[in-house]
C-alpha cells in the first residue's frame, strides 16, 4: 500500500467517525433546566434587657419597656430586683445562648435566685477575669420566624448587710454589674460551644463596651 | 531509585498529608457563626452622707478636697496666669532697675 493511499484511508475515516459522531450528538444532547443554590450566611441576632427598675426601692416597675441599663441605691441587707433576660431575633440560626456577668464587688453583692432553665459554666482552666461568671441556656434555642424571648437569668441580687457604705474600689460611691449575651450556632458546636463561651467572655474588653 | 530516596519521599508525603489535614481541621473547628448582645448595666450608687447634714453645720476645714462640695478647677486656672505675670513683671522691672543703677554707676565714674 503506497502512502497516498494510506492518507485517503485516513481521510475517509475521519470523515466516516464525524458523520457518525456529530449527528449522535445532536440526537444525545440536551440540557435540563439549571439548579441554583444560594448559600446565605446564616447570622445570630441576641439582645440582652431587663425590667426596669425604681432606683431608691430597687423594685421593678411595671408597665414599663425593658432598659439595658439601671440605677440602684445600694442599702446593706437589701435584696433588688434584676433579670437580665437574653431575646434571640427571628430568623438566627439554631444557637446556644451563654449570658456573661461581671460583678466587680463580690463580697459585696450577690446573684441570686438564678433561672432553672440556666446553668453556671465550668471555668476549669480559670480564664475568666475577676468577679466573672458565665450562665448557659440548657437548651439550643431552634430558628424561628418569630422574636424569642428567653427566660432571666437570675432574678434578684443581694447586697451583704456588711456592707459599710464603701465600696473599697476604683470608685468608693459608685459599683457596678455588667451583663451580656452570647449566642453560638448549635450545629457542630455540641462539644465546643462552652469552651467558646469561656473564650468569649475572658476578653477583659467585653465588658468595657 | 534507590530505598533512601524512597523514605525520603514517603517521609516528605506523610509531612505534607498531616499539614494539610491539620489546618483543614483547624479551619472546621474555629468557623462558627455567632451574636452578642449590648451590654446590659446595672449601676449601684451609695446614699451621699453629707446630705443628712445641714451644710450650715459643716465646718469649711472638715470638707475633704475630694469631695464634691470643693471649688471647680477652672477657679484655681483662672489665678495661675495672674500671679505668673505678676512674678514676671516684677523680675523685669527689678532688672531693669538694676540696670539702670549700674549704667547711673558708670556714667558718674566717667
Amino acid at each position: 500500500m503506497n502512502r497516498k493511499a494510506i492518507i485517503a484511508g485516513a481521510a475517509a475515516a475521519a470523515l466516516l467517525t464525524t458523520g457518525i459522531l456529530v449527528p449522535s450528538f445532536a440526537f444525545l444532547s440536551g440540557q435540563s433546566r439549571k439548579i441554583v443554590n444560594r448559600f446565605v450566611s446564616a447570622l445570630i441576632t441576641v439582645d440582652l434587657k431587663e425590667t426596669l427598675v425604681d432606683p431608691e426601692t430597687g423594685k421593678k416597675v411595671d408597665n414599663e419597656p425593658r432598659v439595658y441599663e439601671n440605677t440602684y441605691l445600694t442599702v446593706a441587707g437589701r435584696t433588688v430586683d434584676k433579670d437580665p433576660t437574653p431575646t434571640v431575633a427571628k430568623n438566627s440560626a439554631s444557637c446556644y445562648v451563654y449570658v456573661g456577668v461581671r460583678n466587680e464587688h463580690t463580697d459585696i453583692f450577690s446573684i441570686e435566685d438564678i433561672g432553672t432553665e440556666w446553668t453556671l459554666v465550668t471555668d476549669s482552666e480559670n480564664k475568666l477575669g475577676e468577679g466573672v461568671t458565665v450562665y448557659k441556656y440548657n437548651a439550643v434555642v431552634p430558628k424561628s420566624d418569630e422574636d424569642q424571648q428567653l427566660s432571666a437569668v437570675f432574678e434578684h441580687v443581694k447586697i451583704s448587710e456588711n456592707f459599710d457604705g464603701q465600696f473599697h474600689g476604683e470608685s468608693e460611691t459608685e459599683s457596678a454589674i455588667e451583663a451580656r449575651a452570647y449566642a453560638v450556632q448549635s450545629e457542630g458546636t455540641e462539644a465546643l460551644s462552652d469552651g467558646y463561651a469561656i473564650d468569649y467572655f475572658s476578653n477583659s474588653d467585653v465588658f468595657e463596651n | 531509585m534507590n530505598k533512601h530516596k524512597l523514605q525520603a519521599i514517603a517521609l516528605l508525603s506523610a509531612v505534607l498529608c498531616f499539614f494539610v489535614i491539620s489546618v483543614s481541621l483547624s479551619r472546621s473547628t474555629y468557623a462558627y457563626v455567632f451574636g452578642q448582645s449590648h451590654i446590659c448595666r446595672s449601676d449601684f450608687y451609695t446614699e451621699k452622707t453629707e446630705s443628712s447634714v445641714p451644710e450650715s453645720s459643716v465646718p469649711e476645714s472638715s470638707v475633704p478636697e475630694s469631695s464634691s462640695e470643693k471649688p471647680p478647677t477652672g477657679d484655681r486656672t483662672d489665678t495661675l496666669p495672674l500671679a505668673a505675670v505678676s512674678a514676671v513683671s516684677m523680675m523685669a522691672a527689678a532688672i531693669w532697675m538694676s540696670f539702670r543703677r549700674s549704667r547711673r554707676n558708670k556714667d558718674t565714674n566717667d
